[in-house]
């Protein structure tokens, strides 16, 4: 073994330095499709109420095609 | 079909618009796929069905329902856009390109042409990108002029791409992105102040219109919710501006506040947390967490996209923590990431250092090689500076310098690892021949004349040199001696004594007694081993020299009180010293007084009753799942006793 010596100090070997993220600038693409709106009830509901729907929407003249 | 999805006839359209109005996407969506069974190719459920998983984020499934959409009805181009801007925002940039090709519209080529640049910019084709940005006829479109912003950042040009986002705020108005885009660019320009302030702008504002975020509140101690990933939080550019100063502070290195601007930020869940944010607290709580800081950056690497800088800064911790063999395992398993986000500098430095362990010259070759290259670039600006100073170019003077100061930062590392390779091998004359030929450059660097005085003083023939190296490093901290590494400051002390400036020695002694003094009188919860270590260091060089007499009481001293002295590293130098004695006695060599016998038995008897619960070593962090068994053997306690026993023996007395 080793005779006592001096205690060694930390020989100091830095790194490049770390580097933090950042966020880029967002580039701008379109906006969102919008809502489009319908009358589910119309086209949802079931065939009763179509079927009454219907009815209530013909008068005479729609006869024929009402049959 | 009663269940509770059932909807009452003439409630269909009640139901179903209130659940998108509240944002319960995923109910709507329920529902509407009920419907879309009984009746497919309904325009109306698919129309809703896609909104509600554009919206919901899903935009694989909003691609679907666009794409049956544009084939049910051909003569509406909206859908074929949307249909395009879903494949787009799912990431299938190529189909994305596809689709729109297929828009003949004329009506829509200046939305196509958006699209199709936004499908370029995230493909990283910028020149294409920047092409189609500039077919765009309405230079006064605050989209467009945003857009060449981004352009121009990403090539490097900040000054420029800042006078666009200042320019799309004057067409606008206030957008809190767009500022956050300012101090962007600012921050890359390195001109921290304005961009601090404007996002002291950013932050203000989001927590003046919207408390609700609770900013602020975490880092006050207040446990609250998270706000969750909302479209509100996007548009503050609350989450980006945080980072965004956590960055600066970070390169500030004012460490507290980097983490605090983290902690700061709205309060989300850890699942919650976007790459950025996950990536900066990983990187900025290293030091008291480095086993989850290590996991998160893992965990992004195994994403599909992450901050660019992960991967280099992954790297570099593993060789911060010697895990050598880790980051070889990452560099050959992400061959590809190599190029994409290490500069060829890093590549190098990196490739250099793990070599380091299997091939020590092999890694002084390539250290070697990257050195002289630094040199020459060094030489080469040292004499551009001259020249700008010659032609009185106060301007070119300054950014040459900065220049001059990047490269020397960047030589630093890869001049330590070489010297290195020779300081392990306790080759201390070759250290210094590498630290002369580096003087012209290095000669004002702190590392490089912390690192030069240590070479001096463990070469034992040269504790003038290193004086002259040590004590201007003291000297700059003299009002607060504990900041400065109690290595140094022992070191110094031992210089000081071997050229006989014992009152040197002394002077500085009392000076780090008093601090640490006034220190456990401010805040006696700190451990402070400064003199401590400085008596280690002292008595170990006494003890060297044969002067055991002296050499031992100084060891003894300094471990009082024990309760708050005695500790792995203090025990590990001490016992040295005693150890040393007990060979030096053995061989005759030396007698010593009956005191100093005495009190060396009275101090292991110390250390074997405050050393029952303290290691001899620090183990590695164990790799292995539960508690490991504790070794009766491998505490100061049982080191002690069995140095006692020995000394006992020596003297006779047992």
């Amino acid at each position: 073994h080793e005779p006592l010596t001096l205690i060694p100090p930390n020989f100091d070997t830095p790194l490049p330095p770390l580097q933090p993220a950042v966020f880029p600038p967002e580039f701008r693409d379109l906006p969102g499709p919008p809502l489009d709106l319908f009358d589910l009830d119309d086209c949802f509901s079931s065939e009763k109420v179509r079927l009454a729907q219907i009815t209530n929407k013909c008068n005479d003249e729609d006869l024929e095609y009402y049959v | 079909m009663m269940n509770q999805l059932a909807i009452k006839d003439g409630e269909y359209t009640a139901t179903i618009y209130k659940k998108i109005r509240n944002g319960q996407y995923a109910g709507a969506i329920e529902i509407l796929n009920l419907e879309l069974q009984k009746q497919p190719q309904l325009r109306a459920t698919l129309s809703l069905l896609a909104y509600c998983y554009y919206y919901g984020q899903d935009f694989l499934n909003a691609a679907d329902c666009y794409n049956q959409l544009s084939q049910l009805c051909p003569e509406v181009d909206d859908y074929k856009l949307y249909y395009v801007m879903s494949l787009y925002k799912g990431g299938d940039y190529q189909t994305a390109l596809r689709v729109s090709f297929g828009i003949e519209n004329p009506a829509y080529q200046a939305k196509v042409q958006k699209v199709q640049a936004a499908i370029k910019y995230m493909e990283e084709d910028f020149a294409s990108a920047k092409g189609l940005v500039e077919q765009s006829s309405d230079e006064e479109d605050p989209d467009n002029v945003i857009n060449m912003g981004c352009l121009l950042y990403k090539e490097n040009q900040y000054e420029k791409a800042c006078k666009k986002f200042q320019q799309a705020i004057q067409l606008s108005g206030y957008k809190a992105s767009l500022s956050y885009n300012i101090a962007l660019c600012y921050y890359r320009q390195k001109q921290y102040a304005p961009a601090l302030k404007h996002i002291a702008d950013v932050i203000e504002k989001g927590i003046r219109e919207h408390p609700e975020l609770s900013v602020g509140m975490t880092t006050d101690g207040i446990d609250v919710r998270s706000v969750g990933n909302s479209i509100l939080l996007q548009e503050t550019a609350l989450v980006e501006s945080f980072n965004l100063k956590a960055a600066i502070e970070y390169q500030l290195k004012n460490y507290e506040a980097a983490g605090e601007a983290l902690t700061d930020m709205p309060p989300r869940s850890e699942e919650e947390l976007d790459p950025y944010t996950l990536h900066n607290l990983a990187l900025m709580n290293m030091q008291t967490k480095p086993t989850e800081g290590f996991e998160k950056l893992q965990f992004l690497l195994q994403q599909n996209t992450f901050p660019s800088e992960t991967f280099g800064n992954l790297l570099l911790l593993y060789l911060k923590h010697e895990y050598l063999d880790l980051a070889a395992d990452v560099l050959a398993e992400y061959a590809d990431y190599t190029y994409k986000f290490l500069s060829p500098y890093l590549y190098e430095f990196i490739d250099a250092v793990i070599t380091k362990q299997t091939a020590a010259e092999e890694a002084f070759r390539k250290l070697d090689e990257m050195a002289n290259r630094h040199i020459d670039t060094l030489r080469k600006l040292t004499k551009q500076v001259q020249e700008a100073r010659d032609m009185h170019d106060e301007m070119a003077v300054k950014n040459t310098v900065n220049d001059y100061d990047e490269a020397l930062e960047q030589y630093i590392p890869v001049l330590m690892q070489q010297a290195k390779i020779y300081w392990d091998r306790e080759n201390h004359a070759a250290v210094e021949r590498i630290f002369r030929k580096s003087v012209e450059f290095c000669n004002e660097h702190d590392v490089w004349r912390l690192n030069v005085a240590h070479v001096l003083f463990m070469q034992e023939n040269k504790f003038k040199e290193a004086t002259g190296f040590y004590e201007p490093i003291v000297k700059k901290h003299y009002d607060g001696i504990l900041d400065v590494e109690a290595v140094v400051l022992a070191n110094l002390c031992v210089s000081y004594i071997m050229t006989s400036q014992n009152e040197e020695a002394e002077d500085l002694m009392r000076k780090i007694e008093k601090e640490e003094e006034q220190m456990s009188y401010d805040d006696p919860d700190r451990k402070v081993f400064h003199l401590c270590i400085v008596n280690i260091v002292i008595g170990t060089l006494y003890c060297a020299k044969g002067n055991y007499d002296f050499g031992i009481s100084r060891v003894i001293k300094s471990l009082e009180p024990y309760n708050r002295k005695l500790g792995v590293d203090t025990w590990f130098y001490a016992k040295r010293c005693v150890l040393s004695l007990l060979e030096t006695l053995g061989k005759q060599m030396l007698s010593i007084r009956d005191a100093v016998l005495h009190d060396i038995i009275q101090f292991l008897e110390h250390c074997e009753l405050h050393g029952r619960d303290i290691p001899v070593s620090n183990a590695p962090p164990s790799l292995t799942e539960g508690p490991v068994a504790p070794d009766g053997k491998k505490c100061v306690a049982y080191e002690a006793r069995l140095l006692k026993s020995l000394f006992l023996e020596y003297t006779g007395w047992l």
